[in-house]
């Protein structure tokens, strides 16, 4: 076990440091792309969202960063594999390691995105609550759904298809607009609402509006449900994972 | 406790020659319907048989496409077969393109705490050995220095220095390491003369028949997927040579 978190902490460390340049600079580069869509989508959109939603700037950014760490981190692991292929068919290595450690450092760059995503929060007015303290709880379903959810099941189909990448590019840009990125649930048809529901994502974003810009709390039933529901599609997925693992190197030599 | 660190029967493996279209969404989702419709299918490996003894040698020979990296890569558990089981039991450490592991954009001390790893070492082990791993190679100078600056040679030194620190049950071996360079040749000869002296099982693929016969008790010869033959050093050399039409 030791070995096997140890592992995991050198291959994260490696692919962030990769990732980042190895310098703060580097992290500042990967800022730029939620800077980037928040300075377009505020300009497009304030005189219209403004009026509905109070606090847009703050409204806005919590759902892109929210957003880019789904899209991101989801699309580099779904990757990880083919980008691995000589480590992945030259060592006898966990198979599970490629896609945590992966993972694990998307979670790194997410982390120092919301410290930033918090001080722009604070920057654009929005008053300090002490139901911030419950963003560390989100930040852990966020954990499940991506790490747990998402990235097995993307990791084996990265592996077996080579060109899910465009179509996963696809289906996540047009997510960005079935998610309440950049507009408040209520402008939506009341029958569309409830397809809302279904969207992970969208739970997530909505929860650290609330209690970072409204200062309400989660309701505690709501959330123990959206937990175990989380922790239960989690365990299928990795189910379905360890069911391909032997596979895998096969996938993608073939 | 088994008297065989590896045990495989009837192994066999199935590959697929593919056109470049083979590899697309939309074609893998016609296979469901018309299994392979436009694939070749190429047995690497057919019933193949084999029982490794504890702290035994063995030599893998073969001529290109012989099947001996499949079959070291089944046996270490990197591929799964299409036929037949293996049985390990120990750990494995797998010597097989050590150069992929590295990360050439990050520093020298970087890549050997993730080769460490990788090769079975905690993080405590390698901070405790690294002193020792960067003076066996020799490549003090470089630690901190971008693993990519350095020539293949030292290259070769770092990721040498750390797999023959590892800690090794089973060693699965494609090639011995090709330093290019004689002070980690012959530092890793001796290494491999210390794991054999310390009943270290293990089974290497190599076109150096020379090699073969200097660390190996007992070689067998792969040609076509096949396992032709199975014999001492000399013998099985003498053979392969012959088979091939060479004196």
């Amino acid at each position: 076990m030791r070995l096997y978190f140890d592992r995991l902490f050198q291959m994260a460390r490696c692919e962030w440091l990769v990732r980042e340049q190895s310098n703060l600079f580097g992290f500042l580069w990967t800022m730029l792309q939620p800077l980037l869509y928040f300075v377009v989508l505020f300009g497009l959109f304030t005189k219209w969202m403004g009026q509905k939603t109070p606090n847009y700037g703050a409204f806005l950014v919590i759902g892109i960063v929210h957003y880019n760490f789904f899209q991101n981190t989801t699309s580099y692991v779904l990757t990880t594999l083919r980008r691995r292929t000589t480590l992945l068919t030259n060592f006898p290595l966990p198979r599970d390691l490629f896609i945590f450690s992966t993972g694990l450092s998307g979670l790194v760059s997410h982390l120092l995105e919301l410290l930033v995503m918090l001080a722009f929060v604070v920057f654009l007015g929005t008053p300090f609550h002490a139901t911030w303290f419950l963003l560390p709880l989100i930040v852990a379903l966020e954990i499940i759904m991506v790490l747990g959810i998402f990235s097995p099941m993307l990791a084996v189909w990265g592996a077996k298809f080579p060109d899910f990448e465009r179509i996963w590019q696809l289906l996540t840009g047009l997510g960005m607009f079935l998610t309440p990125v950049f507009y408040p649930v209520s402008i939506i048809a009341p029958d569309k609402r409830a397809l809302l529901r279904f969207n992970p994502v969208a739970m997530i974003i909505e929860m650290s509006r609330r209690i970072l810009i409204e200062g309400r709390g989660l309701g505690i039933r709501h959330f123990a449900a959206v937990f175990i529901l989380f922790c239960a599609l989690a365990a299928a997925s990795y189910a379905y994972f360890k069911k391909h693992e032997p596979h895998l190197a096969d996938y993608v030599l073939s | 406790m088994s008297d065989y660190a590896i045990e495989a029967e009837d192994l066999g493996k199935r590959f697929y020659l593919q056109t470049r279209s083979s590899k697309t969404f939309p074609r893998r989702v016609l296979y469901w319907f018309w299994p392979r419709v436009d694939e070749k299918p190429i047995w690497a490996l057919r019933h193949v048989d084999l029982a490794v003894k504890r702290g035994e040698a063995l030599g893998v020979i073969g001529p290109n496409g012989a099947g001996k990296t499949t079959l070291l890569q089944i046996l270490a558990g990197l591929l799964a077969p299409t036929e037949g089981r293996v049985r390990v039991h120990g750990r494995i450490t797998s010597f097989m393109g050590l150069g992929s592991a590295v990360y050439g954009d990050l520093t020298v001390e970087d890549n050997l705490f993730l080769l460490g790893t990788i090769f079975g070492m905690t993080r405590a082990m390698i901070k405790k050995k690294i002193g020792e791993i960067v003076e066996f190679g020799d490549f003090g100078k470089y630690r901190y220095a971008v693993f990519d600056q350095l020539s293949a040679g030292y290259q070769m030194r770092v990721i040498a220095s750390a797999a023959l620190h590892a800690p090794i049950d089973i060693l699965v071996m494609d090639e011995m390491i090709s330093a290019g360079d004689a002070i980690i040749s012959e530092r890793f000869a001796a290494r491999m003369i210390e794991l054999r002296r310390r009943g270290t099982t293990i089974v290497v693929a190599s076109h150096s028949l020379n090699l073969i016969g200097e660390y190996c008790s007992r070689v067998i010869e792969l040609d076509r997927g096949r396992l032709v033959n199975a014999a001492k050093p000399s013998t099985a050399a003498k053979a392969y040579l012959a088979r091939h039409g060479v004196e």
